[in-house]
């Protein structure tokens, strides 16, 4: 009953029923993310020993929850492991830090191996216009390239790395490759929207060496992170400028700078004479 | 979407626009129409401010509408149809002219607050070094009561 009742939840992406009951939402809290990206293998999550996330499927995403700063053991299990003692991954130590955004990743590395990354989400401002791509490695899979408009984007992005751009507002349509080559596509092409105030996170998951082969993307999004305009510059002639005519002050100050050149070379002369 | 205020004979269409190179607001070369800022808030959202903005002169139409907004009185009304042709209405309650160095864009910009039309265009003195006229003039409406 508990199992299926959280197992719903969690595919919500509001999972996180045993730590929602701490005191959340000050403004000092540091947010987590968490995405399980290995094939294969529904887990549950334990933090600090409690298990909060129950039946976690490969490719779900929770959070983000709103947890006071510090440190947190995160380890995970089978599903329905009794307590956390024989974790499949972890035990590992989360330094949370307040106001910052992460995203704690369990993953398979270069070498198929299960294991866990913490990332740290870029949640600065973004330009005015403009969208935060950030693509992260943490599938089985050597180094790739991400081919857009048919040139490498970025290159040779490992496990389990991460590359953030920021790019004008519109759709990218991406290709995931093997590192120097712009085809054949490994995973793609797909069209990533690049929201104007948004970090939208794929992920590039599963394993290149299963058989067959389990590559997949992911996506998370964070919003709110819009820059405003630098200003408003509308208008380009003058017509309406307060003071008359705009050509006028201009001569004014001409006249004005003449005068006082004139008036110089006058000393300059007088000064002259008198040596 | 269209823009009306009739006190002051304007009454021109507004186009989505975004962000310049340098990171200004885009403005419609035509004086004669007006920009709404597309990444900000619209006129149906429930908090923040529509921005709206237009030149003052251009050298391709000469002067346009929004040189009448330093004669927009507290009080007017102003309309802006969205292009579902739903009319909403704002009371004028603010304007100013603003240096331009040092102007308050993020308040101008804000996506927070109660929901407000925010008019921009360029005042005050010109300076043909660079260009630009030296101030905005700024008009913030509130939508009148019963709006949506």
């Amino acid at each position: 009953m508990r199992t299926r009742l959280l197992a719903g939840i969690a595919a919500g992406a509001l999972g996180f029923l045993t730590l929602s009951a701490m005191p959340a939402s000050a403004a000092s809290d540091a947010k987590l993310s968490v995405f399980h990206g290995v094939p294969g293998l529904t887990v549950d999550v334990w933090v600090n020993g409690k298990r909060t996330l129950d039946d976690f499927t490969p490719g779900s995403m929770a959070g983000p929850l709103d947890l006071p700063a510090g440190k947190y053991t995160v380890a995970i299990t089978a599903a329905d492991a009794a307590d956390a003692s024989a974790p499949a991954i972890g035990p590992v130590d989360l330094q949370l830090e307040s106001g910052k955004n992460y995203t704690a990743v369990a993953h398979l590395d270069a070498a198929d191996k299960p294991t866990a990354t913490l990332f740290t989400n870029d949640i600065s401002t973004t330009p005015a216009g403009q969208g935060r791509l950030t693509v992260r490695h943490v599938a089985a899979a050597p180094g790739v390239d991400i081919v857009a408009g048919g040139s490498a984007v970025i290159t040779n992005l490992t496990n389990p790395n991460e590359k953030v751009l920021d790019l004008p507002a519109g759709t990218v349509s991406a290709s995931v490759t093997a590192t120097g080559t712009t085809t054949p596509a490994l995973l793609g092409p797909a069209d990533v929207p690049i929201t104007e105030g948004t970090n939208t996170i794929v992920y590039a998951w599963g394993s290149a060496s299963a058989s067959p082969a389990t590559l997949a993307l992911a996506t998370q999004t964070i919003d709110g992170l819009h820059g405003n305009p630098a200003g408003v510059n509308a208008g380009e002639v003058g017509l309406v400028a307060d003071g008359g005519t705009p050509a006028w002050p201009w001569a004014l100050g001409a006249l004005a700078v003449a005068g006082v050149l004139g008036l110089g070379f006058a000393r300059s002369r007088a000064t002259s004479r008198s040596s | 979407m269209r823009l009306v205020a009739p006190e002051v004979s304007i009454d021109m269409p507004v186009d989505p626009v975004g962000v310049e190179e340098d990171g200004d607001m885009q403005i419609p070369e035509d004086a004669n129409r007006a920009g709404w800022y597309r990444f900000g808030p619209a006129p149906d959202d429930a908090q923040g401010a529509t921005v709206l903005a237009a030149h003052v002169d251009s050298r391709t139409t000469g002067i346009g509408q929004f040189s009448r907004l330093r004669n927009l009185q507290p009080g007017s009304t102003v309309s802006l149809t969205t292009s579902d042709g739903r009319a909403h209405t704002y009371e004028v309650v603010d304007r100013q002219k603003i240096p331009k160095v040092g102007a308050p864009v993020a308040q101008w910009f804000d996506r927070t607050g109660a929901p407000r039309l925010v008019l921009v265009t360029c005042g005050g003195a010109f300076r043909q070094d660079i260009g630009h006229y030296v101030d905005n003039v700024v008009v913030t409406a509130r939508p009148v009561d019963g709006q949506p």
